[in-house]
């Protein structure tokens, strides 16, 4: 069965499970574990090599409590992980072992509460799920999609927030735009009155101060569009720096984007639309200012 | 109007207008402005008639009235008493959007500071009329450069109104005026932000142009300018002196 083969041969449990932490050894020796053959292989991941000062090739001693046994290992790889967001700001040491290895290293024969299992063709994880629960009594499979979901109701509240912020972002811009149009408000009331005097209608005036007050708002989206992406990759640079990753911390979607310029357009409008019918209902004499 | 009237009118004027010459009147015309701080008696009975191919000017101190008799000869602003006749038509008895095609398509503005649309060309702001009055493309294009063309501006047709001199403005202002062959060309104080050489250019334009057959009236304290007109009224404290 594939699901099997797969496990023999890719599944790696996440050194996170209980217990299974790495101290590099110092001061006497509890008990040791000699092995009989080959050492047991084990990968590191770039972090904990480079905290522990170790590279491939080296040997390491693993207990599943500091009292011991101890499990001499040697390093087989040291990779760098797909890390979750949820574990970019943890520092704990993290090691991979083979399944039996970490059963043998936890002296728990049976008792493994996960296993993650690396399927060939990604696209087809529904189905195996659902096989796997069909055939299996005892665990439950889940995609990491259906995980990442219940696990991450930290995460739709964060991105809300995100949504508010740019919400609350927009308004004040927004709010600025028709401070903007207010300011210019003395010039452009001048130039409604010279239209009018010289005999435009109030239907022409109109739209043109609505086509001005919607290239203000399309020129300022595009200017908070160009904002937006500097700044999300200003965030993203500082970050995978300061957290040592390659994870994307900020992303302007085409979602977002759409949003964006779709209310400032709005909110354009609107202020256009404002300003036009206060400028048209006073006497264009008065708006030229004698 | 009957012919007495228009003779009575000629009379206070101090000139002879033929009826069917006269473009705009004004009779026994007053204007009050009521405002919490008082009424202010902008004019006091004025009557006055402007003819076709006649450049009239209207001289006198300041707050005496001219810009508000301007206004009201425009179709801008209605009298508080007496009628305004524009093109046969008393202003009272038409809407607002009666009175701005008809000064759309009859009446050219010209004023102190040119007050050009900033963000359009010279022959943007030439043509901007002629859109509003529906003329085709090509003919408005035409049309305002052949009249850049004639305030001597054909070289600058692309330009913006930031990027031209008070003269320069004031010629295309004049050219936005004839855009769509008005009857009236209203100007108030048109060389009151110019040197005297470019001064003298507006008021040999506007000279011209009565010349063409436009009635031309223009409220100035440019003696030069005053000089030149066919006719000169006079005013005094809302009335003709
Ligand atoms: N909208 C208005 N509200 C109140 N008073 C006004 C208004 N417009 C004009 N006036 C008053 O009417 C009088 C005539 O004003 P007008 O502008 O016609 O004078 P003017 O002869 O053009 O003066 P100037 O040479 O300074 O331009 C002035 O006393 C002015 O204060
Ligand atoms: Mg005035």
């Amino acid at each position: 069965m594939r699901a099997r083969a797969g496990l023999a041969l890719a599944a790696l449990l996440a050194a996170a499970i209980a217990g299974a932490v790495a101290a590099a050894r110092t001061g006497a020796a509890p008990p040791r574990v000699a092995p009989a053959g080959p050492l047991p292989e084990v990968f590191l991941s770039d972090r904990t090599a480079a905290r522990l000062g170790i590279r491939e090739g080296d040997t390491l001693e693993l207990a599943a409590s500091p009292a011991g046994p101890w499990h001499l290992v040697r390093i087989a790889r040291v990779y760098r992980p797909v890390l979750y967001p949820t574990d970019v700001a943890l520092r704990g040491l993290d090691v991979r072992l083979h399944l039996p290895d970490l059963q043998a290293l936890l002296r728990e024969g049976d008792q493994v509460d996960s296993i993650v299992v690396r399927l060939r063709d990604p696209a087809r994880a529904d189905e195996m799920v659902a096989r796997l629960n069909a055939v299996a009594l005892g665990f439950r499979a889940y995609t990491s999609a259906d995980l990442a979901r219940r696990n991450s109701s930290t995460f739709e509240v964060i991105s809300r927030f995100h949504r508010a912020i740019s919400v609350v972002a927009i308004l004040a811009s927004s709010v600025f735009l028709a401070a903007i149009m207010t300011l210019r408000g003395e010039e452009l009331r001048r130039q409604v009155g010279v239209m009018r005097l010289i005999g435009i209608s109030r239907r022409s005036v109109a739209a043109a101060v609505l086509l001005i007050a919607t290239g203000v708002a399309l020129l300022g989206s595009a200017v908070g569009i160009g904002l937006g992406y500097a700044l999300s990759a200003a965030i993203n640079v500082y970050y995978r720096r300061a957290f040592d990753t390659t994870i994307l911390f900020s992303q302007v979607t085409p979602a977002l984007l759409g949003l964006v310029a779709a209310l400032s357009v709005a909110l354009g409008i609107a202020a256009g639309a404002a300003t036009a019918w206060r400028l048209l209902h006073r006497p264009p004499l008065d708006q030229i200012g004698r | 109007m009957d012919d007495a009237q228009a003779v009575a009118q000629a009379q206070h004027a101090g000139g002879a207008p033929a009826p069917d010459r006269v473009v705009a009147s004004a009779d026994a015309v007053v204007k009050v402005y009521r405002m919490p701080g008082g009424t202010v008696h902008a004019l006091r009975g004025i009557t006055l008639a402007v003819e076709r191919g006649t450049l009239l000017s209207i001289v006198g101190p300041s707050g005496c009235g001219k810009s508000t008799l301007l206004h009201l000869l425009g179709g801008v602003d209605l009298p508080t008493a007496g009628t305004v006749t524009l093109l046969g038509q008393p202003t009272a008895s038409l809407s607002d959007a009666a009175l701005a095609r008809l000064r759309l398509r009859h009446v050219g503005f010209v004023f102190q500071r040119f007050f050009l649309l900033p963000m359009l060309t010279a022959e943007e702001n030439v043509a901007l009329p002629m859109m509003e009055a529906g003329v085709a493309q090509p003919d408005r294009r035409r049309r305002a450069r052949a009249l850049l063309e004639r305030v001597g501006l054909a070289h600058r047709s692309q330009h913006r109104p930031g990027q031209l001199s008070g003269g320069e403005m004031q010629r295309v202002a004049i050219a936005r005026a004839l855009a769509n062959r008005p009857a009236l060309l209203l100007a108030d104080e048109p060389t009151g932000e110019l040197d005297a050489a470019a001064g003298w250019e507006i008021a040999r334009l506007l000279r011209e142009i009565s010349r063409d057959g436009c009635a031309v009236v223009v409220v100035t304290h440019n003696t030069e300018l005053a000089a030149i007109a066919d006719r000169q009224v006079r005013m005094r404290d809302g009335t003709i002196a």
